[in-house]
């Protein structure tokens, strides 16, 4: 190869790096020009891209180039371009201070005190507004000081932050009207 | 009046007919042979008379004399006095994780009266050392009830950790097992009586020994001696004052000034000095000494701040030194005895001088009177006063604030129990936010107002927490302590483009017709109205955009577009959407509403916006949280309501939008001076001729809503985004506070949208966008791609990325790294 270079350069009068930079120009040229492109949307969970754990979706999408304008038209199979969820309700946050507010408000309710778990949950939720297990606590206490409809509109505020079919999920299902 | 002077009347008068002819003959002989004035003489009644004079005085004199033991007991046996509600700030709960600066719990401890000291030796005190380049503070709080329990005085220490440039608390020894160290609240106000008589009732077990020792050597030797008047006393004081040529001495005791200031007037009479001596040996005979001197320890008049009167010793030990009466130091003892004689007079902070020599004056004495060795004299008298900076008399310091809190208690109790039932009231305001948002907002309207000598510029803002609906700070005047109009609640003011998330929501509310990155016309636009007049808004460029993407037609708060779309929903809709935000006023429809004719003041306005910010969850906002009466029994508390009014899903997709104009849109100064990493939602208001500068945005933690105007409606030179804005910026870029989190509904799916034609793209292609849809709501595929060498990271991507790495417990911003909320 480097004999057949040489003797280019010396039909063209050319020096040895210049014929390969012109070289490699041109095969990126034809490379970008002639195949169906792969392009690859990654997950946004993707560990690659984020540091998450989630697998690597790779997506195989076929255009038609317009080699002029490099305009790709994407077809119908080209779809799945939904990114997974950034952050969906999971799992409970947990937190020693938060545990202790939740088990003393349990404690009250437990003690027939609703109004002591009320002051507990409502402290909780300035920690963290969307942790949904207060909100069970509130809507159980709502039903026994009979307020029905606050417990249920606690229950449903609770289940807008609990993962869906969670034991917190179902328990909350249980307030609503 | 009338049995002393009868007699001399009848003396004068002509003696009836009858009256002669009933005299004896021998009676009338003589008087015919006496000589005028011996005959005048015969006329003066016998001693009969008199005695019968004599037992009617007594008698009246002993009805008054009951009528006065009476008054005496019935006072004093009864409540004695109208106690003021003493209203305080939130309690500052600091625990590990919690989002806050070193600079806030520094603000947050001066505002609570803590001093700091090199090294704390006793309660409300902080002190600061550093270790591994993280500061560490020792506090040392003092007893205090709160509504839920009592807490003695405990010794803590806070250390800080910061990273990229938010700082948490690391750790918290001293706490128990609830893992919360609280301080104890400010004191912010205190609703007292039109007489303006403020106190805090002490009892004689918390009242230090040399206080009286000192009360009685200098006001009232004879004290446990007399029986209410002392005549060595006021033969000595009439010695004395002979002898000055000037009165320098009173001769009343103890019990004779508490009878004065207690039950009688400060008018210097004869008749109320006659009163006062009655009453005084009466208050001795019912009452033992010790519950004399308890009475005159509260009752003493010793000083005024503002309209408020300072009496009793245990509001003036806070009110000079801002400590508690039974910390008090000799030295400041004798400063408070020696002001009984004149608070006025002795103001120490007006007549310095003046109030050191009367202090030094009282030490003298107590060294007389062997209550202090000569060299503790010697010691104290070279003391400074020691009184708190004249700045940090606070009661009083917030009037916006507390005119809410007024007019929420005023619904729940009447003002005269307000007013002396003593009631705590313990309110959500934050000393911290409460302070940067009037540092802000007064610097801001200072620069504002400097520009122009036309300027004379107000300005109102609200900073609630998100969820708990607690109102954090509140300023009604571009001058914090003015207490006349309250703008952030009274001030009705259109709100402008402030309304357009609404117009919008309403739009999404209809997933299956318009998502995020549906094209919208912002052509010019006339809506015909009644009358066969026209109505056509312009943007505010002057300038039509032609089709664009429904969230850049909001995030860049074009008029022509929000004035079409809103009119293609519907003003009954959006009329529903603006009533489930919160608006509890009749709204007008007209389409004017769609681009914000709508008045609101901040207050009503920071309603709708909280329902934004907390997922579509309606809250009354609230200013109180608990109150006690005078015994620390719960009286009320004012709970947590919520209902939740607004789909999730829709309500994520305007967070989305948003946050998308204060990246691209009208918001996006801001970002000159936040952080990046901050993820923070807004929207600029301005209304026409550029009357009203409004701002309203949040974060995971906090909404603050902001105006900027003036008080006649006259145009400003200020846009919502030159005016409001960097206010609001102010405030939330020294507020610790979490960015929103990504936390999507299950309901939402991200794609890349196109946004020339709103329709399905990919990664990678240009002038794409990544948009959250309802699911089943996305559009069909674009048919084109023109791919681009470098994608410019789109700024949602970029923030998209950071969430997930602080996710992954690098970063600071959301759930998942271990930060709790910022307690603010």
């Amino acid at each position: 190869m480097n004999s057949v270079i040489r003797c280019v350069g010396m039909v063209c009068g050319l020096r040895y790096k210049k014929i390969v930079l012109t070289l490699s120009v041109a095969l990126l040229l034809a490379a970008c020009g002639t195949s169906p492109q792969e392009v690859v949307i990654r997950d946004v969970t993707d560990p690659s891209h984020a540091g998450a754990s989630k697998k690597m979706e790779t997506v195989n999408k076929s255009y038609n180039i317009e080699k002029q304008e490099k305009k790709k038209a994407i077809t119908r199979e080209s779809i799945a371009s939904e990114i997974q969820p950034v952050y969906s309700a999971s799992a409970r946050q947990q937190s020693p201070l938060k545990d202790k507010i939740l088990l003393s408000a349990q404690n009250k309710l437990a003690a027939n005190d609703p109004q002591g778990a009320i002051v507990l949950a409502e402290k909780g939720l300035r920690i963290d507004r969307k942790d949904s297990q207060f909100y069970i606590v509130l809507a159980d206490a709502y039903a026994r000081v009979d307020n029905k409809k606050q417990s249920s509109y606690f229950a449903q505020q609770g289940l807008r932050y609990a993962q869906k079919n969670s034991q917190e999920y179902r328990a909350l299902q249980r307030w609503l009207d | 009046m009338l049995p002393f002077v009868t007699p001399y009347i009848a003396v004068k008068k002509p003696v009836s007919r009858r009256k002669l002819a009933t005299r004896s003959p021998r009676v009338r002989a003589a008087a015919k042979k006496k000589k005028g004035w011996q005959r005048l003489l015969l006329l003066v009644p016998s001693w009969r008379f008199w005695l019968k004079l004599m037992a009617l005085l007594l008698a009246v004199f002993s009805c008054w004399l009951l009528f006065l033991d009476y008054q005496v007991r019935a006072k004093f046996d009864g409540k004695k006095w109208a106690i003021p509600a003493r209203v305080y700030a939130r309690p500052l709960e600091i625990y590990e994780g919690l989002l806050l600066k070193p600079a806030e719990l520094e603000r947050e401890l001066h505002s609570a009266g803590y001093r700091h000291v090199k090294s704390v030796y006793e309660a409300r005190q902080f002190s600061t050392q550093t270790l591994s380049s993280n500061p560490v503070y020792t506090i040392v709080t003092r007893d205090f009830v709160f509504p839920d329990k009592a807490e003695a005085s405990a010794r803590y220490q806070v250390s800080f950790h910061t990273q990229g440039g938010f700082s948490q608390v690391s750790r918290v020894t001293g706490v128990g097992d609830d893992f919360i160290a609280r301080i104890e609240p400010q004191e912010i106000g205190s609703i007292y009586p039109r007489h303006g008589e403020d106190r805090v009732l002490v009892q004689l077990d918390n009242i230090p020994p040399l206080l009286g020792q000192t009360l009685i050597a200098v006001e009232d030797k004879d004290f446990a001696n007399h029986h209410g008047i002392s005549f060595r006393g006021i033969a000595r004081a009439m010695l004395v004052n002979i002898k000055a040529g000037r009165f320098v001495q009173g001769g009343s005791t103890l019990t004779q000034q508490l009878v004065k200031n207690f039950y009688l007037t400060q008018a210097k009479n004869l008749w109320r000095k006659i009163q006062e001596a009655l009453m005084a040996p009466l208050l001795e005979l019912h009452y033992t000494k010790a519950e004399i001197l308890e009475a005159y320890i509260n009752e003493v008049y010793l000083g005024q701040s503002g309209p408020r009167g300072i009496h009793g010793f245990g509001l003036a030990a806070t009110h000079y030194f801002n400590r508690s009466l039974s910390t008090l130091k000799p030295h400041q003892i004798a400063l408070l005895v020696g002001t009984v004689k004149g608070a006025s007079y002795y103001n120490p902070w007006r007549r310095p001088e003046r109030a050191k020599n009367r202090r030094d004056t009282v030490l003298q004495l107590m060294a007389d009177n062997q209550l202090i060795t000569q060299k503790e004299y010697k010691k104290y008298t070279a003391m400074p006063l020691g009184v708190v900076k004249k700045s940090a008399l606070r009661l009083g310091n917030y009037p916006a604030f507390l005119d809410v809190v007024k007019r929420q208690l005023r619904t729940d109790y009447q003002e005269e129990d307000l007013q002396s039932e003593g009631l705590r009231i313990f309110t959500t305001m934050s000393p911290n936010v409460q302070g940067l948002t009037e540092k802000s907002l007064s610097s801001r309207l200072e620069q504002h107002n400097k520009k122009s000598t036309k300027n004379n510029l107000q300005a109102a803002a609200v900073v609630t927490a998100v969820g708990s609906g607690e109102i954090l700070a509140l300023v009604g005047d571009r001058n914090p302590r003015y207490s006349g109009f309250n703008r952030a609640v009274d001030m009705q003011r259109a709100i402008g483009s402030l309304v357009k998330p609404f117009v919008f929501l309403s739009a999404l509310s209809q997933p299956e017709k318009y998502t995020l990155s549906t094209l919208i016309n912002d052509d010019s636009v006339t809506i015909p109205l009644a009358g066969g007049k026209q109505w056509q808004p312009q943007n505010f460029d002057k300038k039509s955009h032609g089709e664009i993407p429904l969230y850049k037609a909001l995030a860049l708060s074009y008029n022509q577009s929000t004035t079409r779309l809103g009119m293609d929903v519907g003003l009954d809709k959006v009329i529903d959407t603006l009533s489930a935000a919160g608006v509890q006023q009749p709204i007008k429809k007209l389409p004017s509403l769609l681009l914000g004719s709508l008045e609101l003041s901040p207050l009503a306005l920071s309603h709708l916006y909280h329902t934004l910010a907390a997922d579509g969850v309606y809250t009354p906002l609230r200013a109180i949280r608990d109150v006690l009466d005078a015994n620390n029994q719960p009286l009320n508390r004012y709970p947590l309501q919520s209902e939740p009014r607004i789909s999730s899903d829709i309500t994520y997709l305007m967070h989305y939008n948003l946050q998308a104009a204060m990246r691209i849109g009208t918001g996006r100064r801001a970002y000159q001076e936040l952080p990046e990493q901050l993820v923070v939602a807004g929207k600029t208001g301005t209304t026409n001729r550029q009357r009203d500068s409004w701002f309203a945005g949040y974060s995971a933690d906090h909404l603050g809503i902001v105006w900027v105007g003036n008080d006649n409606n006259t145009p400003t030179p200020y846009t919502g985004s030159s005016g409001a804005l960097p206010i609001w910026t102010d405030i939330f870029k020294r507020l610790s506070t979490r960015g929103i989190s990504h936390r999507q509904p299950d309901n939402i799916a991200y794609y890349w949208a196109d946004n020339r034609d709103g329709l399905l793209s990919a990664e990678g292609c240009d002038d794409t966008i990544l948009v959250p849809y309802v699911r089943g709501s996305e559009p069909e595929q674009t048919d084109t791609c023109q791919l681009i060498d470098k994608p410019v990271n789109h700024w949602f991507k970029k923030w998209f990325g950071e969430e997930l790495n602080n996710i992954s417990g690098q970063g600071t911003s959301s759930n998942n790294s271990g930060i709790e909320r910022g307690q603010n």
